[in-house]
């Protein structure tokens, strides 16, 4: 039975195929489509997914939306009428698009189907929002049983959702309702610093150790109540995302007695200490949230998903706490991870399937997206005049580690996309974490970021305890640790002596696990910054020619894709474009 | 505007411009109690704001205003029964759906006041069904 999961229409639209429950395809729109948190209809994503099944859309058994529409129309309706006439600049800007399209969903949804494949499908089935982050948790996770915690922004109502996975099952057990929402809680907070919603949440969470939390007890006497029965109630008099369209009012910038920072303006003391003390506020709401799900369920492991989850400080600390003896995060815990869940409930849910579990989890390593042949990336580097050389794996390896000792940094394109926010060593650029000045060179130089933003290490999984303090498996980035030895590894240390670890397992990712093996020998520490491969506002590259764009029109010094390693100091003949990045529009 | 002697006789103004009047005025101090106790119930102005809307056009703008009397009959016509018609649908979601109001009043709770401020609610009696869109 096969089953397409699709999200969009709000922000990062995905799609994600299925097929007698295992996953064969998920990606974002936005890889394809190149624009960053693309949210219209996943033409390309489903396009890739029927491609990498070998299918074609009238073989799919069932198409699901992660989401029903009408009951998120019933909530913003009716916090239109609570607020009234307060909202009515808000009003005036949905009503437009709800009425015009988005409570046509269905057969919006159908047109599109015409529209990009010809065909019409007779039916199309609807998810819940947070059913869907659920499944898409528990469903993959390597879990007979256990308990399972959403917190994100908002669906229709919920905003913190608690469920109960046992085999193929999935039952719902307590929720919070809008407007009381962590998400929207810390996505206020993400503006107010000067950064987008719905993308600048890691960037508040990075700049969190730079400060410290002065303002952690006016949040939680002024703004939210957190209760011991793990629900928290947010004082909606101070935010704006109910009756406006910016998400603070007067009232939160007289609280803290300054207006929202101007997107690109320098970050002073003052937002540091905010994103620090709302950090500390969130790091207890969730563990408040965790210990309520432990005592109503009994369970000795936890599956997560939603925005929220992707939070690794929060996630850290609850491991370190030690309430669950095991927790499995879903990678693509945001809205596009939605898609995935979607097609997973209808499948165990509605269908009442039989779930086999992987103990090793059925994410693949979240290795879901598209790969390349041979020709194509061979195509895209002769098309850019590429000097190139082809290498057997073996001196692949040893070239590329070789690279890396001589404080090089590398694009690594190596077999299928990831799905989700993170680059998992599938599209990453990595480079040596031991050097200091490594970390200003790569934000500045190859990243155009931010520069007080934090890199994240890899590290193969036996090697884990060796540099950090925390005793779980980390293969999706989802938690941070302590580095054991801070001055060993300056560019990948965070200002708080943490860092947000990957684990590479031989058996989900062969080729990284083998290079860290090489770079280790070469060097005696087996650890490597990895970051994402793309520049400031571009989706993670997707391609081959999204590669070799990047690679050309910044400073990296090599480019290891598939079997082919193209050296800039051989092509010294390639002009780079200094503007190429100004193409993209700032996150 | 001799043309709007027609109208005038339907809403009885060339009888008694008193009379009109005393008619709206009961529709606007029915309005007014409605819309007024409603909006305090729902700590809002606007309902009542919506009605004063509504009367000052009924009440005010008579077939006599210098508005109608610089335009064609069927403006007029146009306008009024538009008029009415507002009235008419403000009346019928004001009024009629007394659950809805109820239902509204109690969301606000969830909003604004919720005095224990707690939050965590049952979902085990939830269904989980994939057919529908709601």
């Amino acid at each position: 039975m096969k089953i397409l999961g699709i999200s969009c229409y709000y922000h990062d639209s995905a799609a994600a195929l299925i097929e007698d429950g295992r996953i064969v395809a998920a990606a974002q729109e936005e890889r394809f489509s190149r624009i960053k948190g693309d949210e219209r209809f996943p033409a390309l994503a489903i396009k890739y997914c029927l491609e990498q099944a070998q299918i074609s859309i009238q073989d799919v058994d069932a198409i699901v939306f992660y989401e029903k529409p009408f009951l998120k129309f019933e909530r913003i309706l009716e916090t239109f009428l609570n607020t009234a006439p307060k909202g009515i600049k808000s009003f005036l800007t949905a009503m437009p698009v709800w009425l015009q399209k988005k409570l046509n969903q269905k057969s919006m949804l159908k047109k599109e189907f015409n529209k990009n494949f010809s065909f019409l499908p007779k039916k199309i089935y609807f998810s819940q929002h947070h059913l869907s982050h659920a499944a898409s948790t528990f469903f993959p996770s390597p879990y007979e049983k256990a308990a399972v915690l959403c917190i994100d922004g908002v669906g229709e109502w919920a905003t913190t959702s608690a469920w109960l996975g046992e085999g193929a099952d999935l039952k719902p057990i307590w929720e919070v309702k809008f407007p009381h929402s962590l998400g929207l809680l810390y996505a206020t907070f993400t503006y107010y610093c000067g950064f987008k919603i719905n993308s600048g949440e890691y960037k508040l969470m990075g700049l969190a150790p730079f400060g410290q939390p002065r303002f952690a007890d006016l949040i939680k006497e002024e703004l939210i109540t957190l209760n011991e029965d793990g629900s928290f109630w947010l004082d909606t008099s101070y935010f704006g995302y109910i009756d406006d369209l910016t998400s603070t009012n007067k009232k939160f910038e007289k609280l803290f007695g300054r207006g929202p920072r101007h997107p690109e303006d320098n970050m002073d003391d003052f937002y540091k200490d905010v994103a620090a003390s709302i950090q500390v506020v969130l790091n207890q709401a969730v563990l408040n949230l965790a210990k309520k799900i432990k005592v109503d369920t009994g369970v000795e492991n936890l599956c997560m998903a939603g925005g929220v989850a992707l939070n690794c400080v929060s996630n850290g600390l609850l491991a370190e706490k030690g309430i669950f003896k095991n927790i499995w995060i879903q990678p693509a815990s945001g809205d596009a991870g939605g898609a995935l869940g979607a097609a997973l409930a209808i499948y165990y849910l509605h269908y009442k399937k039989q779930r086999d579990i992987n103990p090793q989890d059925s994410m693949s390593g979240a290795y879901l997206g598209p790969t390349y042949q041979r020709q194509q990336i061979e195509k895209a580097l002769k098309k850019n005049n590429l000097i190139f050389s082809t290498k057997s794996e073996k001196d692949l390896l040893e070239k590329c580690s070789q690279l890396l000792s001589e404080n090089k940094i590398l694009g690594w394109f190596q077999g299928r996309m990831e799905y989700g926010p993170r680059a998992l060593g599938a599209r990453s650029i990595l480079a040596m974490a031991t050097d200091p000045k490594m970390k200003s060179i790569l934000n500045l130089k190859i990243k155009f970021r931010e520069s007080f933003r934090p890199f994240a290490p890899i590290v193969k999984d036996e090697d884990y305890e060796k540099y950090f303090s925390l005793n779980l498996k980390n293969e999706y980035m989802l938690f941070t640790s302590q580095v054991k030895n801070t001055s060993l590894m300056p560019a990948i240390t965070h200002m708080d002596f943490s860092a947000r670890v990957q684990t590479v397992s031989r058996y989900k990712n062969e080729r990284l696990h083998d290079l860290l093996t090489a770079f280790a020998d070469k060097t005696g520490h087996g650890v490597l910054i990895n970051t994402s491969f793309n520049v400031r506002g571009e989706p993670i590259v997707c391609t081959p020619e999204d590669a070799v764009a990047c690679f050309i029109n910044t400073d990296m010094d090599a480019l290891a894709i598939e079997d082919f390693i193209v050296i800039k100091e051989d092509n010294p003949h390639i002009r780079r474009n200094k503007r190429w990045h100004e193409q993209f529009k700032l996150d | 505007m001799n043309n709007l002697s027609w109208i005038k006789n339907l809403y009885h103004y060339e009888d008694s411009a008193a009379h009109g009047n005393k008619e709206k005025f009961i529709i606007a101090f029915i309005s007014i109690i409605i819309a007024g106790t409603i909006s305090s119930k729902r700590h809002s102005v606007w309902p009542i704001g919506i009605c004063v809307f509504f009367i000052l056009l009924t009440y005010f703008l008579s077939p006599e205003h210098w508005f109608f009397k610089n335009m064609r009959y069927f403006v007029f016509v146009v306008f009024q029964t538009l008029n009415l018609l507002a009235l008419s649908l403000l009346f019928y979601f004001l009024i009629t759906p007394l659950a809805f109001i109820q239902k509204l009043s109690a969301k606000k709770n969830q909003f604004y006041k919720n005095d224990d401020r707690k939050t965590l609610e049952d979902s085990s009696h939830m269904k989980l069904e994939f057919e529908r869109l709601f």
